[in-house]
């Protein structure tokens, strides 16, 4: 739990000073009406207003976020003593108990006791060398890993003295490695080489550094100077100092940087190019580095950390400012640009550059609920808050102007608003509107507009200022506030938004209705259905005559001449409301919401309402960006606010948040992702649920290129991650699961996927992430492993099986067929009987796909007679058990036992081996019959089917049976086509009519259609689209149909989706009339 | 709270098999509210109602998993135990994932139903009453006044009387007169048990303002 922090309330101003504090804003709005220099002097921009002496604000509104990893967060010991990067992306710590991996979330910490590669314990530095070798130097030792291999230095490559002070690296990989004990060594042909002592040497470390020319470089306070030509050459000559004063580092563009007592150096092939004395000594210098945008950090073991800014202000960052311990050690920039801090006894810490500046507390405001903001004609900002009236904002100090004390307790205000005549106008709750300018502080009571609540106060072009009252809209024209009404008298109650689009009308929305206002008449606005457009919470006029509008809870509206369109989660936006929209100026939409600020292409947007682009690609910015509170109000206007300087301005729920769009970073770097381990259990449990209490065996990196897993595995867990510093926590993961699945699927943050059970066979899994800002490591990371068979499973196994099977077949065939030659039965008579083999054949293959929905069908009834029964058993144990109770209880038995009955018989019916059997065949109802079959199916799969039958289908001469194999075969085929379609196209439609002398079923569907090229081939043998199909399908329902007398033809839909059709012919008889 | 009172809400499309679930469960001792379908459930029922929900996987229109998003969504704690025809790994997976209670296929003997269901109440019942208790605490705070409340900020910070008058701007008695009137507003005897108080209402932060 954050309390407010007692800085921010030392600087509220006693009652006895509010009269100053009103001489001081009547100077503000004096001075955003006349341009006389205001009593507080702009610095410049908030973000830079930390000058030289003045200590960066420690809060919100300073410009990194710091957030800290100590022992409680998982760390083996509460120091840093080093961070690398490795190529993979993973950070790397040392401490003093163990090398620690880190991908943002999860530490793995190596030691000795679990790896045994790893001397020692202690680490005391680390190194990423240009060939991929990671350098851990341990108190008992110096290895290098480098893919999962270890390599260990000793005196036999030529290593001596303890651990290293520093490592410097030339462009031809070869390193100078200083010791704490006062060693340097050169690594150079996998073999250290001591070079001699430098002059005036004793047992204390150097630090190193390579110069452009690849010199090596050994700095201590006694000594400076280059290896020049097999000697120590001292370069630079320092004043005498102690060993604490100096340090050095290099600079991003491979010079020098020396610091020695309070002068900064920087030094160029020796040649000194810079230099800069700091205000105070920094303190006992530990590293120095600089960041990507020039800032030079200097680590002191004693007094915090140094921050020189390119401009060549210095600022000390302690723990006042946020560091978790004084004594710093070094600082690593990663690849997104976060700094990362290790300390002695603090732990580690990260430096974020912030995206927002949030003012709150520590800025001087006494209430961090704002409701609206407003620029003040200068450089400031005016903002409403919710209990103590309106702080002026200027320099990053928020100043209280005394609302309260003149309204005698709180003010809670809705809506700001700057006219073009400088005054400022409030709308509150409860004590109606404010006005502020030139002559004072006056609060217009109610009056002509009897409204002691005001939503929002807007100025149209034309210079009214409208007020939106809770029972009546006002406006004020001609220095007077009146209620408005419109030609009819009809006013609008509780407008709480308002815009001006470019064709001059109004448009309000009071969040049940919106209404336009033109040529001085209200009408309401609905949508194309005529429903009301309710919770619309706030506009944008587009310059094409569009109007954007945010609802509370269904994302963003589009309106254009009465076409309404909607953006809202289904295409991509992260949040469900949208409180407060503007535009950068720069191509961007930025909406607020309770999730944060969504920052959104606008050209993007426009993209989705048109329907060219399906989802949008946007950013949702919250706490991890620096916001204080996510949570963004709605219901007033405006809650957001571009200033003259092209600043964001965003009202939260804590404080005032700030952005400038221009400085904007994406983060564009594709996360990393690496499978981390594979999990599984070896046997199979016994029984359906049974104690699961069997050994876990687990995979990790290296993994083999082919993991084979035993036959029975079962429990899989794929454990992954991806690398992402800024904000790991709003990572994004998908899987699939090849061949089983097709398509990516979301897995929420557990960065694991677990599958139960898998068949037998070959696998591999993918994941892909995106990073915080949206952006996808497309290619992401696969691990291939296969299931093996039990012995019965195999491949083999089945197949000697099959040739039983058929050679079987095969024997019973020509039995049969000698038979019937026997009995002198003509030709056409074999081919029909081997016609409906086929078709039998094709039948069980049909079935099979739907066991899942039998079982589920099958199961319904079972478990609803298992549960009857057990309650007639309580009732049974009851002393006067109720006859009437168990009377219904049998009756539902029965029924259920009915209806179990009835799902068998349908199957059975599929399942019979009949031949073709010429009788009346009630069409009707061997349509919904299959339909009632496959509709399980459709619904599991989350398709509709919709069965259009003309109210009286002639009856037709035919085999029932395989009548119903056609139907069934086109609905299961069109069924599969609209598989991967979108679900509001996953339809079937089978529409039955009897024509003048046949029965025409046709079923239709909306996939994607039959290539024309393949058209003609479509009813061949052993033609398929699917992966697992036969081909045998349509042959054998073109058979069946065509042997009836009637036709089956294919055709693509008229605007999507094919169209299977066939006839069957009616029997002169029961033709109609 | 009594558990008498908390209600089992069956919801299956198949009437059959819900007039079985919930004859068996009524017999067995539950109050027991049956629903044809999820969205007569979710339209019906009463916002703090305390209980658990038997529900069918699949159902048309609103299936089991999306009645349980709906759930939470609504911020309703009320535990979900599923029924399903076949055990299907993937669903069953994604339920538990997202907090399912128990999950049974439709033809597991009742008696493991029945013990499902009594794991649900209990959790049911354990939910509560912690929100019961941050909602008493936190009723507790929003009767303090913002001074009371700033002044409680200090006092949790460990800051001294005179520190907290320096911060606000008042003088050092007037800071025990807070201290004392918040003391007495909340019914605690010592800052431990403030603290303790303060903890237990859970807040993200201090309800300053609204």
């Amino acid at each position: 739990m954050r309390l407010s922090g007692s800085r921010a309330i030392a600087t509220r101003k006693g009652a006895g000073s509010a009269g100053r504090i009103l001489r001081r804003w009547l100077c503000w709005v004096l001075g955003g009406l006349c341009v006389v220099a205001p009593v507080v002097k702009a610095p410049g921009r908030e973000s830079d207003a930390v000058g030289a002496q003045n200590l960066p604000a420690p809060g919100a509104a300073s410009s990194y976020q710091i957030d800290r990893w100590e022992t409680e967060q998982g760390l083996p010991e509460n120091s840093a003593t080093a961070v690398a990067q490795t190529p993979d992306g993973y950070l790397w710590f040392g401490t003093f108990n163990g090398l620690v991996r880190f991908d943002g979330i999860r530490f793995t910490v190596l030691n000795p006791s679990n790896t045994p590669q790893l001397p020692g314990a202690a680490v005391v530095n680390l190194h990423q060398d240009r060939s991929g070798r990671l350098w851990v130097s341990t108190d008992r030792g110096l290895v290098t890993i480098r893919d999962h291999h270890w390599r260990s230095y000793g005196t036999n490559e030529g290593w001596a003295g303890n651990y290293v002070r520093s490592f410097s690296e030339r462009a031809d990989g070869d390193l100078l490695v200083s010791t704490f004990d006062g060693h340097l060594l050169e690594f150079t042909g996998d073999r250290f080489h001591e070079l001699p002592p430098p002059p005036r040497a004793n047992r204390d470390g150097y630090v190193t550094h390579v110069d452009e020319d690849g010199r090596w470089w050994a700095i201590r306070n006694n000594f400076a100077g280059r290896w020049i030509s097999g000697a120590w050459v001292e370069t630079i000559r320092l004043p005498a100092l102690t060993t604490d004063s100096v340090g050095c580092g290099t600079a991003r563009d491979g010079s020098l940087i020396l610091i020695a007592g309070r002068k900064v150096e920087h030094w160029n092939r020796g040649v000194r190019t810079a230099s800069l004395t700091l205000p105070e000594p920094p303190g006992g210098v530990w590293s120095v580095s600089e960041d990507w945008a020039g800032n030079l950090w200097i680590c002191t073991f004693d007094k915090g950390l140094c921050q020189i800014r390119p401009d060549g202000s210095f600022l000390r960052w302690t723990t006042t400012e946020g560091l978790s311990h004084p004594s710093t050690r070094c600082l690593f920039e990663d690849s997104e640009r976060n700094l990362w801090v290790g300390t002695s006894g603090g732990g580690l810490m990260r430096f974020k550059p912030r995206r927002f500046q949030v003012f709150g507390t520590e800025s001087g405001f006494t209430e961090r609920t704002i409701r609206s903001i407003a620029a003040d004609g200068t450089n400031g900002q005016w903002v409403a808050t919710y209990g103590r009236g309106v702080f002026h904002l200027e320099a990053g100090r928020a100043t209280e102007v005394p609302l309260t004390a003149i309204n005698r307790g709180a003010v809670y205000l809705h809506s700001i608003l700057r006219d073009r005549d400088h005054r400022v106008w409030l709308g509150a709750l409860g004590s109606g509107i404010w006005q502020m300018d030139s002559d004072g502080i006056r609060r217009i009571p109610g009056g002509d507009l009897g409204c002691a609540t005001v939503f929002t106060v807007f100025e149209d072009t034309q210079g009214r200022v409208w007020f939106g009252g809770e029972r009546a809209l006002g406006v004020r024209e001609a220095g007077r506030i009146r209620k408005f009404t419109d030609d009819a008298g009809a006013t609008v109650p509780g407008v709480s938004a308002m815009a001006e689009p470019a064709d001059g009308s109004l448009w309000l929305s009071n969040s049940e209705r919106v209404y336009r206002l033109a040529s001085n008449h209200l009408a309401e606005v609905r949508t194309p259905e005529s429903r009301p457009l309710n919770d619309v919470l706030c506009f944008l006029p587009d310059a094409d005559g569009a109007l954007w509008m945010g609802t509370r809870n269904d994302g963003l509206l589009h309106w254009q001449s009465g076409h309404l369109k909607r953006v809202d989660r289904s295409a991509g936006l992260p949040a469900d409301g949208v409180h407060g929209i503007l535009e950068d100026g720069l191509g961007y939409v930025w909406m607020t919401s309770r999730r944060g600020v969504t920052r959104a292409r606008k050209a993007d947007l426009t993209a989705v309402v048109r329907g060219d682009l399906d989802r949008l690609s946007c950013q949702l910015l919250d706490t991890a960006d620096g916001l204080v509170s996510r949570d963004c109000p709605g219901g007033q206007q405006p809650v957001a606010m571009k200033g003259p300087d092209g600043r964001l301005w965003f009202a939260t729920l804590k404080g005032v948040a700030t952005i400038d769009p221009g400085a904007f970073r994406l983060n564009v770097l594709p996360p990393p992702v690496h499978i981390e381990s594979l999990q599984y259990r070896p046997e199979h449990p016994g029984a359906l649920g049974a104690a699961s209490t069997e050994s876990i065996l687990a995979l990790e990196p290296p993994f083999e290129s082919r993991i084979s897993l035993p036959a029975g595995s079962h429990g899989l867990e794929i454990r992954y991650t991806a690398l992402n510093f800024a904000a790991p926590e709003k990572l994004r993961f998908q899987v699939m699961l090849e061949p089983v699945e097709q398509a990516w699927r979301d897995e929420a943050g557990s960065r694991s996927t677990y599958y139960h059970e898998l068949r037998p066979g070959d696998y591999r899994f993918r994941v892909r992430a995106a990073n915080n800002d949206g952006v996808w490591n497309e290619q992401g990371a696969a691990l291939a492993f296969a299931v093996r068979p039990y012995p019965w499973q195999t491949r083999w196994f089945i197949a000697g099986i099959a040739l039983f099977l058929v050679g079987l077949g095969a024997v019973i065939a020509r039995w049969r067929s000698q038979t019937i030659h026997r009995r002198s039965l003509v030709a056409a008579d074999l081919e029909r009987r081997h016609q409906a083999e086929v078709a039998h054949f094709g039948r069980v293959a049909g079935l099979g796909q739907m066991a899942s929905s039998i079982a589920h069908e099958l199961n319904q009834p079972l478990g609803a007679i298992l549960r009857n029964a057990e309650a007639g058993e309580l009732l049974l144990r009851q002393p006067t058990p109720d006859t009437e109770e168990l009377r219904a209880i049998l009756a539902d038995i029965r029924q259920d036992d009915h209806r179990a009955g009835e799902v068998i018989g349908r199957m059975r019916t599929l399942l019979r081996h009949g031949e073709v059997r010429a009788a009346e065949v009630d069409s009707a109802a061997l349509i919904r019959d299959v339909a009632k079959l496959v509709d399980f199916e459709a619904r599991s799969r989350q398709a509709e089917l919709v069965l259009d039958l003309s109210p009286s289908l002639p009856k037709v001469v035919g085999d029932r049976v395989q009548l119903q194999q056609v139907v069934l075969n086109l609905l299961l085929n069109a069924l599969d086509a609209v598989q991967s379609c979108p679900r509001d196209r996953r339809r079937v439609t089978l529409r039955a009519f009897g024509a003048e002398d046949a029965l025409v079923v046709s079923v239709s569907d909306l996939g994607t259609g039959i290539p024309p090229d393949r058209l003609p081939q479509i009813f061949n043998a052993f033609h398929t689209s699917k992966p697992d199909g036969l081909g045998m399908g349509l042959t054998i329902a073109r058979t069946i149909v065509e042997a009836h007398g009637g036709t089956l033809t294919a055709a693509n839909g008229p605007e999507r989706g094919a169209v299977f059709r066939f006839t069957v012919p009616i029997p002169p008889a029961a033709a109609p009339s | 709270m009594n558990p008498a009172a908390a209600t089992v809400f069956v919801v299956d499309d198949d009437p059959s098999a819900l007039r079985s679930v919930t004859r068996l469960l009524r017999l067995s001792g539950f109050q027991v509210a049956p629903f044809e379908s999820a969205g007569t459930f979710l339209a019906e029922l009463p916002p703090d109602a305390p209980g658990c929900v038997v529900t069918d996987l699949r159902m048309p229109d609103v299936d089991g998993l999306a009645l349980q998003e709906a759930l939470a969504r609504a911020g309703n704690p009320l535990p979900v135990i599923f029924l399903s025809g076949q055990g299907d790994i993937p669903s069953t997976v994604r339920a538990m994932r997202k907090g399912a209670e128990d999950f049974l296929t439709k033809t597991a003997p009742g008696n493991f139903l029945v013990e499902a269901i009594r794991r649900a109440l209990a959790r049911d019942e354990r939910q509560r009453e912690d929100a019961r208790r941050i909602s008493a605490a936190r009723a507790l705070l929003e009767t303090l006044i913002p001074r009371e409340r700033e002044v409680l900020a200090g006092v949790l910070q460990g800051r001294l009387n005179k520190q907290i008058a320096a911060d606000l701007g008042i003088h050092e008695r007037t800071v025990k007169l807070y201290r004392t009137s918040l003391t007495r507003k909340l019914g605690v005897q010592s800052g431990a048990e403030l603290a303790r108080l303060v903890a237990s209402a859970s807040l993200p932060d201090f309800p300053f303002g609204q």
